[in-house]
């Protein structure tokens, strides 16, 4: 599950279904044919929310895999296959992702990235797999994905867990923490991340008080809160979204509680600092780097600007690179692009230095060395990096 | 569950309670007088707490920065707006309707109740909208109470509007109207009571209180829904039966009855059995005491 959605979006994004699959053949015109000559092209599916209320993620991820293309086909293609895209709209609802993950079949692309959102890539992976097409997501981050046991799902991001992970090494080592209050939003999401807090919390030496599951509709914290404020934890952690997450700060706060609060990329953005005002300035936030805070990803991040206008979005970079491992895959297993020969070469990725960092997959398709950063929220509701686990070793 | 936290218990509740309160006048007020329950009552809350926004924003346009001026214009004109369209609600929805068979009207009214709130998910792009900040987050402690100042402001409004719909019911010419009403239609018809323009009145009335909710609702969370309605409409009906429908300051009592109960709740099980034992515990008092706490048995009119 991404980062960012909006309470409500699924109920109308099912009213939005109307059957109109938004059909893309998007062959990169503006690049030249590449030096393939008559090599048949390396067809990739790229299926995304492209409109409605998280088409900002999808379109900027697009971009990117656009840029991506464009760049290995100038160069010459992959080990000479000119790469040609099929885009198609999921519009963020899982019965039209699906029909994108049939349309992908039916076209016989020989790769496929996408489906930015966990609901729609899970089902999606299962129609890929039953095809033997082989999967690469740059945005699905819901550990379910790769624990299905298809050997043609890979994911350059990393999953929900690593969050709770380096929550809770943030909240014990960092902070000093030894108390903890654990609350979740009872969704997939928020319970993986905070059950992974919580279990990493305690690994480390921590105690958690108490767990709690509050519903993500609910608006009134106030009876939860006033119990947590009996247990006076050191830190309060939340897996979830926003508006709960800016509700249970504000109302945390209201009541006098004041340790920091500790979320995750389901909460990062402006809608936590409009929800709870400045009651969020000084929460932490773990999430996957804004490919502005990574130095890898600088000379994206401009020829990204220079190109588009506007700046690249939270999984763009994840997207980039995973259009490039699938050309790295190409060019590895003997510049075949069939799809088995994809998944061949996507399995023995290792060391592969992306942009977003270095991509090793294991047996179930997981990049291992996924980074995250801890955020603070700033007065005035920017974020701030505070905490880069990647760069604890140099720091000491 | 710890003793310790019972006083903030109950604080919680009362103040969520008052908003409950609120909105369920508006049932009350409707039921006592022309035996309906108008279910709109929902949806004009939510309604009141988006024009909110639209009241904040134009006032923070214009460079209004005082926030007590400007709450207190956000209430007012939120609630004449919402008023106004409960009287629409009442013209379109209700009177043409006012002879046929009561199920009629009630299903007119759960008609409305989705009609607005679609109107609003459909204008808004089912988006939350945010409030501003109006008054400081820094919480008063009173020994083992902490209370925010919005929270503050929702229960003094809430009862002050409360109290004075009370008298207004009572001690004044139109409120006896009302009440004229209520005993027999017919009878006030011929007494000459314009009994038209009052339970126009009563329905506009209804709307102003529950949008007053709303606005409050939106300075204290901060952040309004779509659907919102909803459940706030569901929890307000429920206040208003439990106080005896058709009493006003039933109302208050059963809003904040809800309120303390569902406080309570979350002390003795999970967060997520709240709404399970609160409605539970409505069975229970309803099968006790069907005409509610300060209700009467209203006889069956011919």
């Amino acid at each position: 599950m991404v980062g960012f959605r909006v309470p409500g979006s699924g109920r109308l994004a099912a009213l939005a279904v109307s059957g109109a699959l938004a059909l893309v053949v998007a062959g990169c015109g503006a690049a030249p044919s590449g030096g393939g000559g008559g090599k048949a092209p390396l067809v990739i599916g790229f299926a995304s929310p492209l409109t409605g209320a998280e088409a900002t993620y999808g379109v900027s991820d697009l971009h990117a895999i656009q840029m991506a293309a464009a760049q290995v086909n100038a160069a010459g293609g992959a080990a000479g296959h000119r790469i040609k895209l099929i885009t198609c709209d999921t519009k963020a609802d899982p019965a039209t992702g699906v029909s994108c993950a049939h349309l992908f079949v039916s076209q016989n692309v020989n790769a496929v990235i996408g489906f930015f959102n966990s609901t729609i890539s899970i089902p999606g992976s299962a129609i890929l797999h039953a095809a033997g097409i082989p999967m690469v997501t740059g945005a699905s981050t819901n550990p379910k994905l790769t624990e299905q046991g298809f050997k043609n799902v890979f994911r350059v991001c990393g999953t929900d867990n690593f969050q709770g992970l380096v929550e809770a090494e943030y909240a014990y080592n960092v902070l000093h923490a030894r108390t903890a209050v654990a609350i979740n939003d009872e969704e997939t999401y928020g319970e993986g991340v905070s059950q992974y807090f919580a279990q990493n919390f305690k690994r480390l030496g921590g105690r958690i008080l108490s767990t709690q599951g509050v519903s993500a509709t609910a608006t009134d914290f106030s009876s939860v809160l006033t119990q947590i404020k009996g247990l006076h934890p050191a830190v309060i952690q939340f897996g979830g979204f926003n508006p709960a997450a800016g509700l249970l700060v504000k109302q945390a706060r209201g009541l006098g509680i004041t340790a920091p609060f500790i979320s995750d990329d389901g909460t990062i953005g402006p809608l936590f600092f409009q929800t709870g005002g400045s009651a969020t300035v000084g929460s932490y936030l773990s999430s996957e780097p804004a490919p502005q805070d990574l130095p890898t990803s600088r000379a994206f991040v401009s020829a990204y600007v220079h190109r588009y206008g506007n700046q690249p979005t939270e999984f763009a970079g994840y997207n980039y690179d995973a259009l490039n491992v699938i050309a790295q895959a190409v060019r590895a297993d003997g510049g075949s692009v069939g799809p088995a020969a994809i998944i061949r070469g996507l399995s023995g990725i290792h060391s592969y230095h992306g942009i977003t960092g270095v991509i090793n997959f294991d047996s179930v398709g997981n990049n291992v060395t996924p980074q995250y950063l801890i955020y603070q929220v700033q007065p005035g509701g920017g974020n701030k990096v505070v905490w880069n686990p990647n760069a604890k070793a140099a720091t000491g | 569950m710890s003793l310790a936290e019972l006083p903030q218990q109950i604080v919680n509740g009362l103040v969520v309670g008052s908003l409950y309160g609120l909105i369920a006048l508006g049932y009350t007020m409707v039921y006592g007088i022309v035996r309906l329950i108008n279910f709109a009552q929902g949806a004009l809350y939510e309604v009141g707490a988006y024009l909110g926004v639209v009241i904040f924003s134009v006032l923070a346009d214009a460079g209004l920065r005082n926030p007590v001026l400007g709450l207190v214009v956000a209430i007012v004109v939120a609630s004449a707006l919402t008023g106004a369209l409960a009287l629409v609600v009442e013209r379109v929805a209700y009177r043409p309707l006012r002879h046929a068979p009561p199920l009629a009207p009630l299903v007119t009214s759960l008609a409305t109740f989705f009609l607005l709130m679609s109107i609003v998910q459909v204008v808004t792009g089912a988006q939350p909208l945010n409030y501003p900040q109006v008054l400081a987050v820094t919480p008063w402690t009173l020994g083992p109470i902490t209370l925010a100042p919005t929270a503050a402001l929702i229960a003094v409004v809430a009862i002050v509007l409360m109290v004075a719909m009370h008298l207004f019911v009572q001690r004044t010419r139109t409120g006896k109207a009302m009440r004229a009403i209520a005993v027999n239609r017919d009878a006030a018809a011929l007494m000459g009571i314009n009994t038209t323009r009052v339970v126009a009145l009563t329905f506009a009335l209804g709307g102003a209180m529950a949008a007053a909710g709303g606005v409050l609702f939106g300075v204290n969370y901060g952040t309004v829904t779509y659907n919102m309605g909803e459940f706030g409409g569901l929890v307000a009906f429920t206040a208003a039966v439990l106080g005896g429908i058709g009493n006003v300051p039933g109302a208050l009592v059963g809003g904040l009855t809800v309120g303390v109960l569902s406080s309570f709740a979350t002390m003795v099980l999970p967060n997520q059995w709240q709404e399970a034992v609160v409605f539970g515990i409505l069975i229970v008092v309803l099968a006790f005491r069907p005409q509610g706490i300060l209700g009467e048995r209203v006889a069956e009119r011919a």
